[in-house]
C-alpha cells in the first residue's frame, strides 16, 4: 500500500487551499475528487471536449478566486485524482479509492476531508417526479453540460443561490414562471461591506436579482407544498409560509410548469468523517451534523482535519480560510514549515474571526425553519430509494423504534443506494417530533463502508 | 437567444458529435456529453422506474448523490447517468427497474 504524507479528499476551495498551504511547506500532497474535474461544487467548467465562446460565460466571472486557487494549485507538485472515489477509511487512515472501476489503497500520514456539501432534501408529495430537481444540478446542467433541463420553470427554496441559477437560466431563454423564496426578507446588502466584496454567491445574488426582478416575480414568505402531474411535474402548489415556514392555509397558489427547481440550503457531507470514526455534532443553527473541530481544524482523530462545507456549511471564503489552515497543520505535524517566524496561516485565522460574526447573521437569515418538514402527507416516499411512505415511518415510530438505525432496519429506510443521505434529516426530525425530544436524539445513521456504492469487483482487485 | 437544438444552448463548440443507442433508437450526442445532459436535451423525462411502485424517475440533484438517474449502460444496470459520458456506440437503456431480486421489466 503506497504512503502519502498529505492526502487531500475534496478538490474545492477548500481541499484545493489544504493542498496548496501544505504543498507550499514543503509536504508531498495527493488530492482525490469524484468529478471529472477539480475545482468543486461552485466552479463548474464544461468538459474538455467543449470550447466555450468567449464572452458568454458573464456569471462565471465571479469564479475569479476558485479560477486562481486551481490555477496556482496545478502550478505546484500536488498529485491530482480525479474520476476517484473515496467509499472507505480504515485503521485510522488508510483510504480505499475507486478510479475506473479498480482499487486503490493509499495509507495518508495525515488526511484532509474537504467534501462537498449536499442540498438540504425537502420531502414533498410530488419530489420524486420527473422534472422536480436541485438548484445545484440545475446549475451544473446548464453551466458545464450547455443544456436546459426544461421549457418552464419554478424556483422554490431559500438562499442565493436560486437566485443566481434562475437568472442563469432566465438569461438562456427558457421561462421562469416566478420564484419562492421561504424568507421573509432579503438581507440589506450594503450592511456586510466584507461579506460583499469577496463573497461570490453574494455577488451573483445581487446581480442577479437586478436582472430578474422586473421580469420574474420573487414571492418572500412563500414555499412549495407539492408537485403533481401524469409521469412527470406538470403543476406545482406554493404557499405563503410563517416565520417557522409551515404553510398558511387558504394562501396556495398553482404554476403550471415542467420543472421544479429545489434549493433549500445545505447540508455538510459527513460519511467519510463518521467512517473515520471522528466525533459528529449536532448543529441546531444549521440544522446539520458537524465533524468536531477546533480552530485548527483539528477533527477528534489524530493526524485527520476537515475544511469547507464538510465543517460545517460556510461558502468559498471560508472554505479557502479553513483549507489553509488544515493544510498548514498537517504539514506542520510532519515537520514542514516549523522554520517559519508566524503560523504560515496566521492572516486566515484572522479572517475567521471577523467573518465569523457575519456568518452568523447570515446562518440567521437563510435558516432552515422545520415548519417546511410538516408538508408530507401519508403516502409521500420520505425515503426516495426504497419507496418507504411516512405512513410506514410513523408506524415504526409509534412500534417504538428509539434512533435512526432501529427506523432504518425495521423499515429499510436508509439502505437504499444514497444511503441516507436523502432521508436522514427528516427521518431525524420526524422521530424527535414524535418524541418531544431534540432533534440530536435521534442520531445519525451508523456510516459503513462503502460510503457510496462500488462495485464488488473493487474488493478484490487491489494495487 | 437562439439554441443550437432543442434544448442545447449556443455557448460554444461542443466536442465531436457522435452516435449513441437509446431505447434501442440512434441519438445524437457530443463528445464530454454525460447521458443525463443528452436525455434532458433531447426531452426525455423518465430515466428509469421505481422497483417496488415502478414509478418513473429522472435526475434529481445532479451530483451523483442520489442515484435516482440511473439507466443501464451496455447492460450494465444502475449506471448514474449525471456522471457518465456518453460514448460513441454505447447502449443506453431507459425505463428498466431493478432489484429486489426482480429480473428486468421494461415498461
Amino acid at each position: 500500500m503506497r504512503s502519502v504524507e498529505v492526502v487531500v479528499v475534496g478538490a474545492g476551495p477548500a481541499g484545493l487551499s489544504a493542498a496548496i498551504a501544505a504543498a507550499e511547506a514543503g509536504a508531498k500532497v495527493l488530492v482525490i475528487d469524484e468529478n471529472r474535474q477539480a475545482g468543486g461544487q461552485i466552479y463548474q467548467q464544461p468538459p474538455q471536449q467543449f470550447s466555450p465562446s468567449p464572452g458568454k460565460h458573464s456569471l462565471d466571472h465571479d469564479l475569479i478566486k476558485v479560477k486562481k486557487l486551481l490555477e496556482h494549485a496545478v502550478s505546484l507538485p500536488i498529485e491530482f485524482l480525479t474520476d476517484a472515489m473515496v467509499w472507505g477509511i480504515f485503521d485510522g487512515r488508510h483510504i480505499a479509492v475507486m478510479v475506473a472501476d479498480k482499487g486503490q489503497d493509499i495509507w495518508a500520514e495525515r488526511l484532509v476531508l474537504a467534501p462537498e456539501p449536499y442540498e438540504r432534501p425537502i420531502p414533498f408529495p410530488g419530489w420524486t417526479l420527473p422534472g422536480v430537481m436541485g438548484g445545484v444540478g440545475v446549475q451544473r446542467m446548464v453551466n458545464q453540460q450547455w443544456v436546459i433541463p426544461g421549457q418552464r420553470l419554478l424556483f422554490v427554496g431559500a438562499g442565493p443561490l436560486q437566485l443566481a441559477v434562475a437568472a442563469q437560466v432566465l438569461k438562456n431563454g427558457a421561462d421562469v414562471v416566478g420564484i419562492a423564496d421561504a424568507a421573509p426578507s432579503s438581507p440589506s446588502w450594503p450592511r456586510f461591506p466584507q461579506m460583499r466584496g469577496e463573497d461570490i454567491l453574494w455577488q451573483r445574488a445581487r446581480y442577479s436579482w437586478n436582472m430578474m426582478k422586473r421580469r420574474v416575480p420573487l414571492i418572500r414568505s412563500h414555499a412549495i407544498l407539492r408537485a403533481d402531474g401524469n409521469g412527470q411535474v406538470e403543476r406545482a402548489v406554493t404557499a405563503d409560509v410563517d416565520r417557522n415556514w409551515h404553510p398558511i392555509p387558504g394562501t396556495e397558489r398553482t404554476w403550471e410548469v415542467d420543472t421544479l427547481c429545489v434549493s433549500y440550503g445545505f447540508i455538510s457531507s459527513v460519511e467519510l468523517a463518521g467512517l473515520a470514526e471522528c466525533k459528529i455534532n449536532y448543529v441546531p443553527a444549521w440544522d446539520s451534523w458537524v465533524p468536531e473541530h477546533d480552530n485548527d481544524m483539528r477533527t477528534s482523530v489524530p493526524g485527520i482535519f476537515v475544511a469547507g462545507d464538510g465543517a460545517g456549511v460556510g461558502g468559498v471564503i471560508v472554505a479557502a480560510d479553513e483549507g489553509r489552515i488544515a493544510g498548514a497543520n498537517a504539514a506542520l505535524e510532519l515537520g514542514y514549515g516549523s522554520n517559519q517566524p508566524t503560523h504560515p496561516a496566521s492572516s486566515s485565522y484572522q479572517r475567521l474571526r471577523v467573518l465569523s460574526r457575519f456568518r452568523a447573521v447570515l446562518d440567521g437569515i437563510w435558516q432552515f425553519r422545520p415548519g417546511l418538514y410538516d408538508i408530507i402527507d401519508d403516502d409521500t416516499l420520505v425515503c426516495r430509494c426504497e419507496e418507504i411512505t411516512y405512513k410506514r415511518l410513523k408506524e415504526a415510530i409509534a412500534d417504538g423504534a428509539e434512533d435512526l438505525n432501529q427506523v432504518r432496519s425495521w423499515t429499510q429506510a436508509g439502505m437504499g443506494l444514497c444511503q441516507g443521505r436523502y432521508c436522514q434529516t427528516h427521518l431525524a426530525y420526524l422521530l424527535a417530533a414524535a418524541r418531544g425530544r431534540p432533534v440530536e436524539m435521534a442520531g445519525t445513521f451508523t456510516a459503513r463502508p462503502p460510503v457510496k456504492p462500488v462495485p464488488i469487483d473493487i474488493l478484490t482487485s487491489e494495487e | 437567444m437562439r439554441t443550437m437544438q432543442k434544448r442545447r444552448l449556443n455557448k460554444g463548440g461542443r466536442g465531436s458529435e457522435i452516435t449513441f443507442e437509446l431505447d434501442g433508437k440512434p441519438c445524437v450526442a457530443y463528445e464530454g456529453e454525460t447521458i443525463a445532459a443528452a436525455m434532458l436535451a433531447g426531452g426525455i423525462r423518465s430515466f428509469r422506474l421505481s422497483p417496488k411502485l415502478h414509478q418513473p424517475r429522472s435526475f434529481f440533484c445532479g451530483t451523483g448523490a442520489c442515484f435516482d438517474c440511473m439507466v443501464t449502460v451496455n447492460g450494465v444496470h444502475n449506471v448514474r447517468s449525471c456522471m457518465t459520458d456518453v460514448k460513441a456506440g454505447m447502449r443506453v437503456d431507459t425505463g428498466i427497474s431493478v432489484g429486489k431480486g426482480d429480473e428486468n421489466e421494461k415498461r
